[in-house]
């Protein structure tokens, strides 16, 4: 009985309905959120003293880089999730989250490639933080090639989800390589337990917008997992019923 | 759970945290490496290689910033406010290079100098309005609030 | 806190002198999203549709 909230998440159907709802709900809301963020932050936030407006980048490039790491956060669970109660939900999530976290990540260092010229005086270089952030794109593009070079499904989900656990342990270095080595990238501006190292105008945008950048995430996972799950499924009654039902 | 779960769950857990301490000794022995720069007073103790591309990073000191007028030509001292490195350098600067600011500069020790082949400007994690900073700097705090920076 | 900071909308286009550094970043970003919008839902048709001609090819063998 305690557990069935967790199994529930077994049903593969009961999963797509759901999820059709969330993803509705998601979609408006990181639309809204986004929008209201950016305007925000690329019109009212006040310029920097030092950097002018090049700043601005600030309010694509954090979101992003935080979901490109939160991503491969709950892509772990996930794999966890599948190895040890062989979940099939799990394993799709794991498949989505790879291809949306490779996109946020690249999306990471290019925005921050563009930010470093014009502040750093550099697209790139090869410090701790950007060398872990590239390693984190690698690893999610490893994960996509190993999927499709392993035609069966179950042995794919398996040894992805090995491969998850095994770059996990590139999330602490990436967080805290500003501060174990010297790097070229600064520390964080916004930390949980700390007060932020900007004021309010500056702040509460970039908050509106790394609230809508989870939540679009969990839009396009959701949006990928119910794509996968129907063709997946196509040969069960329950996506045969829905597409008669249309 | 049952225990067959149970079993699998210890011995993910257990495979991962090994993983994590392998790579955390080899992060550690590695970590000069993993640095992108020595500071002068590294280099001063003689820790950084001679005749070999390195990067120095540090605080351009104050003052010490000096423009040749007929070319691109610039030489400052770069400090972590316990030793000095002096640097000269030959080309177009970041926008952000100005006196105070921090700098990564890479190039060669020759002597007691630094021939530096490109500089890039290191910024820290505060950001804030104009109208503040000339706020803080006419009441003397900005200098506390980049002072505990530098730190 | 809520006050426009560019004194026109040119200004703010130009985003002086940063907006060829900006401005590309954000429809970059626009880009991708919608990009992985639009791979969802085409993906999504293509499975739906694909079982829809399973079922009308079941249907054919069986009359």
């Amino acid at each position: 009985m305690r557990w069935r909230w967790f199994h529930q998440w077994g049903s593969p159907r009961w999963f797509y309905e759901r999820a059709g709802r969330w993803q509705l709900v998601c979609g408006w809301l990181s639309l809204g959120l986004i929008a209201v963020g950016t305007i925000w932050g690329l019109g009212f936030a006040p310029v920097d003293y030092q950097q002018g407006n090049s700043y601005r980048i600030i309010y694509l490039h954090v979101p992003v880089a935080f979901l490109a790491q939160a991503m491969y956060a709950a892509m772990s669970v996930s794999a966890v999730v599948l190895l040890v109660w062989k979940m099939k939900i799990a394993d799709i999530a794991m498949q989505s989250i790879a291809v949306m976290g490779l996109a946020f990540t690249a999306l990471a260092l290019g925005s921050g490639a563009v930010w470093g010229k014009p502040t750093w005086g550099t697209y790139w270089v090869w410090d701790a933080r950007l060398t872990s952030m590239l390693i984190l794109a690698f690893l999610y593009l490893a994960l996509i090639g190993l999927r499709a070079s392993i035609r069966d499904p179950d042995q794919a989900g398996k040894v992805c989800g090995i491969l998850v656990l095994v770059g996990v342990v590139n999330l602490p270095i990436i967080k805290y390589s500003v501060e174990w080595w010297n790097t070229l990238h600064q520390p964080a501006s916004l930390k949980l337990t700390e007060k932020p190292t900007m004021p309010a105008s500056m702040w509460i945008p970039l908050l509106i917008n790394i609230l809508g950048y989870y939540i679009v995430a969990a839009y396009l996972v959701l949006g990928s997992m119910r794509a996968i799950l129907v063709a997946r499924e196509r040969r069960s009654s329950w996506v045969r019923e829905l597409v008669r039902r249309v | 759970m049952n225990p067959k779960r149970k079993q699998r769950l210890f011995t993910i857990l257990g495979l991962v945290s090994g993983l994590g301490v392998a790579v955390g000794l080899v992060m550690y022995a590695l970590s000069q490496n993993i640095n992108l720069f020595f500071t002068p007073t590294q280099i001063a103790k003689g820790d950084a290689p001679v005749a070999q591309m390195i990067r120095v990073g540090g605080m351009v000191a104050d003052g010490t910033v000096d423009r040749d007028p007929q070319s691109l030509r610039v030489a400052f001292d770069v400090t972590d406010f316990d030793h000095n490195v002096h640097v000269t350098y030959e080309g177009i600067l970041p926008d952000l290079f100005r006196e105070g600011q921090g700098v990564v500069v890479q190039g060669r020790i020759s002597g007691d100098q630094f021939f530096a082949s490109e500089v890039l400007a290191k910024h820290d994690e505060n950001y804030m309005p104009p109208e503040v900073t000339e706020a803080l700097r006419q009441s003397g705090k900005l200098d506390q609030i980049m002072g505990a920076e530098a730190k | 806190m809520f006050e426009f900071q560019f004194e026109s909308l040119t200004a703010f286009l130009e985003m002086a002198p940063h907006g060829s550094y900006v401005w590309p970043v954000y429809l970059l970003g626009l880009g991708v999203l919608g990009g992985l919008t639009w791979a969802n839902i085409v993906q999504h048709r293509r499975g739906l549709r694909s079982v829809k001609r399973q079922i009308e090819r079941g249907e054919k063998h069986e009359s």
